[in-house]
């Protein structure tokens, strides 16, 4: 690609937060929607692509884009309450985004779930302990085995 | 009586009316605005007296012309245009003058000259206007009014200066206004007394009225827009005076930073709780929040990065607050927050709680990731005072205890925490005076061959009785000796005294001193140390200096430079408390270490505790591989020593064996055994 695309033009963010249960009355499910929704609208505008994966009670979100949004955007979810134990993982620059397709990913567990998404999605939060863009790869890979088998 | 006559007889009224109004309106403006040339200085003074003077002018040629409209002579009449214009310029440039004189320091120049060239422009204006007016008829001039029209307007003008001085930039404006309009208007119709039309007979009245009247007016209208303009500059000017004043109330209560309040209106605001308190009795809540680790965010971020990091605490601190709580910026990196209507312990430790939270997650600046914490002191209106004073006073001694806590976070004011305060200002004191009478003694604990039972040294142990506290623990006073940046004198005094004693000890026996990491930070430690073995004729290889992990964090090459000298002059380096801390075993290789000393912590839990056990015996091993030597401190029992001897350590220290004991019983009890092993 052209001499922009080479230099590393956007920031990858990646944090996990446990759930705050007692801020809401309402299902997690229901606000792992609802943030999701709420940050796929918002991204929109500030040109940031990413996911939002909800295992076990801790949300596991990656944001990328131009560096100062992506900085703005984390400065507005450290100013929500809803997450608790807020953990910043990691914070690279990178030449290309991950989730190009994706305003906001969102994938979570709940009784549907197939046994594959649940062994993927555990596998990411053991990813995240150890290997951030490890996890961030394996995040990806499985939004797309997701939206294929979600096409067939 | 002609005036009075001619003006019911031969004007208009109602357009009569309409002049006066006009002339009072203009003088009021002129005046308004000429007051302004008093407070300000230089070439804005000028232009306020030019605005001022050109308001004036035109409100006498306004006047004038408009009264003429309302004069009927009877006959037709024209307007000479340039003399119209002319006297335009003369009532403005004659003003004006008359306003600059007026303003002057003399007051006799200023009343009089002023006045004067005010009252003639005002006449000048006049009579030049009436030589514009042609009317179709003989005109007749009676020179006593003429007269007595000057006087009276140099009169009226010269007072008007007067009252106007007078005034300064109250807001009575009346009197000099009415004044000035007074001259005018007198001026004006004193002038028309003495001017008279008589129609000539065989013209016909009113042939060219039309158009003098139809210029008359357009000259009202500009003079309307002129004075129009000088009120309206005068009300613009008064909006942005006072709304600059509100932009200047602003600054004097706000955080420029961070667009809080600051320390000032936090004061205000406290203080006005606290009255509301009195008065209401509604509680409220007082937090008082400081960053940790702050400073090192502008030393290696740089400053901007601090400020943004201080814009983002302030955002922060305003999500985290309820709605309608106030939050400011009291110091550097300091904020308060009082909190209204709270009532429950609960819901204030949930609030302080927020707070903690928020400001423990990272920050991220330029795309660098700054990782900031936040201790929090919390006081209750009126349970813990209800003046400003003492509730800030409690508030700070909550923070100073978060802030020393070791798990940060807020803290609720307790009485209990002013009496730790209290006891550690007592201390401070107390050691700085002891510091200076050199009141610390030295005692000796014996360090035992685990194998032989035998000596092998002793370590030596600061101590001190407080006079009025009795004896105070080390792992008290020494924390308060280094913040007070007095543990390097004490500490040199101790090497020096230490190594003066144990210069009388058999010479198999070595010596271990304990060195704080502020002294280990020093670059002159060595040279410290070299003395004080040449004073007492010490040697070098029996001395061994005994460091902890944490003087060895952080600050690898001034430490490591001092360890190596102290090494290659035959000191020996041990490490202390081994196994509490960090226990990084980069730390064991890379510094020249000869000995680890297991923490007594393992060593107390031992033969019961299996982990501790295992953690002893690792620490053994390790030594062994590396080639150290260990020793394991504060046995106290049999069994403990039993336990420690199968590990294989080399050298055990502890109650069991000894206490601590002063120098001349150590000495003693080593001598006696040098003498028992000579006898054996």
């Amino acid at each position: 690609m052209n001499a922009h695309r080479s230099h590393k033009q956007f920031s990858r963010l990646l944090y996990t937060s446990a759930f705050n249960g007692d801020s809401s009355a309402v299902q997690p499910q229901q606000t792992v929607r609802d943030i999701a929704e709420t940050s796929a609208a918002n991204n929109r505008v500030s040109d940031i692509t990413g996911s939002l994966f909800f295992v076990d009670g801790v949300f596991i979100q990656i944001l990328e884009g131009p560096p100062d949004e992506v900085e703005k955007t984390f400065e507005r979810i450290c100013c929500d309450f809803r997450h608790a134990d807020l953990r910043l993982i990691d914070l690279t620059g990178v030449s290309e985004r991950l989730f190009e397709e994706w305003d906001m990913a969102c994938l979570y567990e709940d009784q549907e779930s197939s046994l594959a998404l649940r062994d993927g999605l555990q596998e990411v939060r053991f990813l995240v302990g150890i290997n951030a863009s490890q996890a961030a790869l394996q995040m990806r890979s499985l939004l797309e085995s997701q939206s294929v088998g979600g096409e067939a | 009586m002609r005036v009075l006559t001619c003006l019911y007889h031969e004007h208009n009224h109602w357009i009569v009316a309409l002049a006066a109004i006009m002339c009072i309106v203009g003088s009021l403006t002129s005046v308004k605005l000429f007051q302004r040339t008093f407070t300000e200085t230089g070439a804005q003074r000028y232009q306020w007296c030019f605005l001022s003077a050109f308001t004036a002018g035109s409100a006498i040629w306004a006047t004038h012309f408009i009264a003429m409209l309302g004069y009927q002579p009877g006959v037709s009449v024209t307007l000479d245009g340039t003399l119209t214009v002319l006297s335009a310029l003369i009532a403005v440039g004659g003003t004006g003058v008359g306003l600059l004189v007026g303003s002057s320091r003399n007051r006799f120049i200023a009343v009089f000259t002023g006045g004067g060239i005010i009252g003639l422009s005002i006449a000048a204006m006049h009579y030049v206007g009436m030589f514009a007016y042609r009317a179709d008829g003989i005109v007749r001039w009676l020179p006593e009014y003429v007269i007595a029209s000057l006087i009276l307007s140099v009169g009226l003008s010269s007072l008007a200066i007067d009252r106007l001085r007078q005034s300064g930039v109250s807001k009575h404006i009346g009197l000099p206004a009415g004044l000035f309009a007074a001259a005018i208007v007198t001026l004006h119709f004193t002038g028309m007394a003495a001017f008279s039309v008589i129609p000539l007979p065989g013209l016909q009245s009113g042939g060219d009225s039309a158009a003098f009247t139809t210029l008359a007016q357009a000259v009202a209208v500009v003079a309307f827009l002129i004075i129009g303009a000088g009120i309206s500059s005068h009300l613009v000017d008064r909006r942005t005076k006072s709304k600059s004043q509100e932009q200047l109330q602003y600054i004097a209560l706000h955080d420029a930073l961070t667009k809080l309040s600051n320390r000032r209106a936090f004061s205000e605001v406290l203080e006005a709780e606290c009255e509301k308190l009195k008065n209401q009795g509604s509680p409220f809540a007082l937090l008082m929040i400081d960053l940790d680790r702050f400073k090192p965010i502008n030393d290696t971020l740089g400053h901007p990065s601090g400020d943004i990091v201080l814009q983002k605490v302030a955002s922060r601190l305003r999500h985290a607050v309820r709605c309608g709580d106030f939050v400011a910026r009291i110091g550097g990196d300091e904020f308060a927050v009082i909190a209204y209507g709270l009532t429950s312990e609960d819901e204030i430790r949930a609030l302080a709680g927020r707070v903690v939270e928020i400001l423990g997650r990272p920050f991220i600046v330029y795309g660098q990731v700054a990782e900031l914490g936040a201790s929090v002191g919390v006081s209750l209106a009126p349970d813990h005072g209800n003046d400003a004073e003492t509730l800030v006073q409690c508030t700070d001694i909550a923070l100073y205890t978060a802030k020393r806590a070791e798990e940060r976070g807020y803290r609720l004011f307790e009485p209990s925490m002013q009496e730790v305060i209290q006891r550690r200002r007592f201390l401070e004191a107390d050691l700085r005076r002891a510091c200076m009478r050199e009141d610390f003694k030295i005692v000796y604990q014996p360090i035992i061959d685990s194998a032989t039972g035998a000596f092998t040294g002793a370590e030596a142990l600061l101590r001190w009785t407080c006079p009025e506290r009795g004896e105070v623990q080390p792992s008290e006073f020494i924390p308060i000796l280094e913040e007070l940046g007095l543990i390097s004198r004490i500490g040199a005094g101790v090497l020096k005294q230490a190594c003066h004693d144990a210069a009388l000890w058999p010479q198999h026996l070595g010596l271990a001193v304990n060195i704080s990491p502020v002294q280990l930070l020093d670059p002159r430690l060595p040279q410290t140390v070299m003395q004080a073995l040449e004073d007492s004729g010490f040697p070098a290889s029996r001395l061994e200096l005994e460091i902890t992990e944490t003087a060895l964090l952080g600050n690898d090459d001034i430490v490591m430079h001092t360890l190596t000298k102290l090494r290659e002059s035959g000191i020996r380096i041990s490490l202390d408390d081994f196994g509490t801390g960090y226990s990084s075993l980069s730390y064991l290789h890379r510094f020249p270490i000869t000995r680890i000393k297991i923490d007594k912590s393992f060593v107390q839990r031992l033969p019961t505790d299996e982990g501790s056990a295992s953690i002893v015996r690792a620490i053994t091993q390790l030594g062994a591989s590396l080639q150290m030597k260990v020793t394991a401190e504060g046995i106290e029992t049999d069994e403990q020593m039993a336990c420690i001897a199968e590990q294989g350590c080399n050298d055990v220290q502890g109650f069991l064996f000894s206490r601590p004991i002063n120098a001349s019983s150590i000495g003693d009890l080593f001598h006696n055994e040098k003498n028992k092993a000579a006898a054996a």
